[in-house]
């Protein structure tokens, strides 16, 4: 089995993979147009309206000088939300400045939104909001990395599977896997410690006693290679799904392969319903 | 015109068939063949050959896919030239990258002498491509059946390109393990 075979073996995929695919891709950017168009309205509508069925904080990376774009997605009852912004833009369209260690809120879309942290955080601040700080979340996340050297691992246990095996089978989390959703922070230093934490999921070991399912962030702001090591960690972006039977539903999409090489700021969330 | 009428042309030898065929799906074809080839010289060759082929194959192969039995036809043509060329050492262009990127599905250096036929190779894709998301075969197909470049995809569905390159670094690497996996009992 060489290259060439498998370019060869694609001539005989199914037909219809062949005729529908490019049908599927101008339907995809179509529907994306017309979920931020709906999106704008339906975020007026909350907004003003009071309407809020469920409250939920979403991660997002900032930083002043980030040029990395969250893009954010919240399902309420069918209708979508979605924001595409640099995380400093984003956070300065609802009347935030980048965060500080003072607890920010804010609606944004119908959902009250909190952010915790701030611009390069401080080492034991990190383990202290994710292990210890944040009791009785659902779930929390966070994500740091940059100026010194620091990469921000999260390590996600879910009864029953891993993180991309779920995906893989289910495509979502039912709200019971949420509320035992645990989420560690790990904090590392240096592109070597990274590699390997980054080999030990691919492979699904353990590392440090860890199994990590998902690898979030690092920039590699002042690593030799960022480009190298940056476009590694692309590869894990995470794409997680939280269920809330069959009319909350919160999609959380987070990329990390848009573009992330300087200051990086740090964003707890907090998901409640 | 539909299909089925075009089929039909072929079944009773009427040269329409060709006519009604290039100009339903010539377009498509042509596209495929310059991915493929890189020349539109070579590429309108090619759809000549292809459709000479489908004028011998129908009847009595009668496709469910019209589309897609043309198009695969004349991808087939096109690596068959891709391949003369190369044995020329006349490679170079997209279809390089392609084989470069795909190379990084053989499992293993024990794999590089298995020999699997191109058939049997495409259902294993096609059942791994079924299991994806719509969205992400619908990326992979374009990129390695239709051999179109990444910026292309990224417009025509509206991602980045470095989100279309991250999709297909993944399916990739889940194809290499698939076949990994499935290989071993071929």
């Amino acid at each position: 089995m060489t290259a060439e075979s498998i370019f060869e073996g694609v001539s005989y995929i199914d037909d219809a993979l062949i005729e529908r695919s490019g049908g599927v891709l101008k339907r995809r950017r179509f529907a994306a147009a017309v979920r931020t168009v709906a999106g704008v309205a339906a975020a007026l509508v909350l907004a003003f309206g009071g309407l809020l069925a469920y409250r939920a904080v979403i991660l997002s990376k900032t930083g002043t000088d980030s040029p990395v774009s969250p893009i954010i997605t919240a399902q309420l009852d069918g209708a979508d939300y979605e924001f595409v912004k640099k995380g400093s833009e984003f956070l300065k369209e609802h009347g935030l400045s980048v965060p500080t260690e003072e607890l920010k809120s804010a609606y944004i879309g119908g959902c009250y939104v909190e952010f915790y942290g701030y611009h390069d955080m401080p080492d034991g601040e990190f383990e202290f909001y994710e292990l210890n700080g944040c009791p009785n979340r659902d779930i929390i996340i966070g994500d740091r990395g940059g100026r010194r050297s620091y990469w921000a691992m999260m390590c996600i246990d879910l009864p029953g599977g891993t993180v991309s095996e779920r995906l893989a089978h289910k495509g979502y989390y039912s709200a019971e896997d949420v509320h035992s959703l645990r989420v560690y922070g790990k904090k590392v230093r240096g592109r070597e410690k990274t590699n390997e934490i980054w080999n030990a999921l691919q492979n699904g070991t353990e590392i440090d006693g860890n199994r990590y399912d998902a690898l979030i962030k690092g920039d590699g702001y002042d690593e030799a290679n960022a480009q190298e090591v940056y476009t590694r960690h692309a590869d894990s972006a995470v794409e997680i799904v939280f269920n809330y039977g069959e009319l909350n539903c919160l999609r959380l999409t987070y990329y990390t392969d848009i573009g992330c090489f300087s200051g990086i700021g740090y964003i707890l969330g907090e998901v409640t319903f | 015109m539909t299909d089925e009428e075009i089929i039909r042309l072929f079944g009773e030898r009427s040269e329409r068939a060709i006519a009604e065929a290039q100009r339903r799906y010539g377009g498509l074809c042509r596209r495929v063949a310059v991915n493929v080839l890189g020349s539109a010289e070579d590429a309108e060759e090619c759809l000549n050959d292809a459709l000479y082929a489908v004028w011998n194959a129908i009847p009595p192969e009668c496709p469910q896919s019209l589309c897609a039995f043309i198009a695969r036809i004349t991808r087939n043509h096109a690596l068959t030239r891709l391949k003369a060329r190369r044995r020329q050492k006349r490679g170079g262009g997209e279809p390089e990258v392609l084989l470069s990127e795909l190379g990084e599905c053989v499992p293993t250096e024990d794999f590089a002498d298995k020999l699997i036929d191109g058939q049997h190779l495409g259902e294993l894709i096609s059942g791994f491509l079924n299991a994806q998301s719509e969205v992400n075969a619908a990326v992979f197909t374009e990129r390695y059946f239709h051999c179109r470049p990444i910026a292309e995809i990224a417009r025509e569905s509206g991602f980045s390109q470095s989100k279309v390159t991250s999709i297909l670094h993944r399916m990739r690497e889940k194809l290499r393990r698939e076949l990994a996996e499935k290989g071993e009992f071929i």
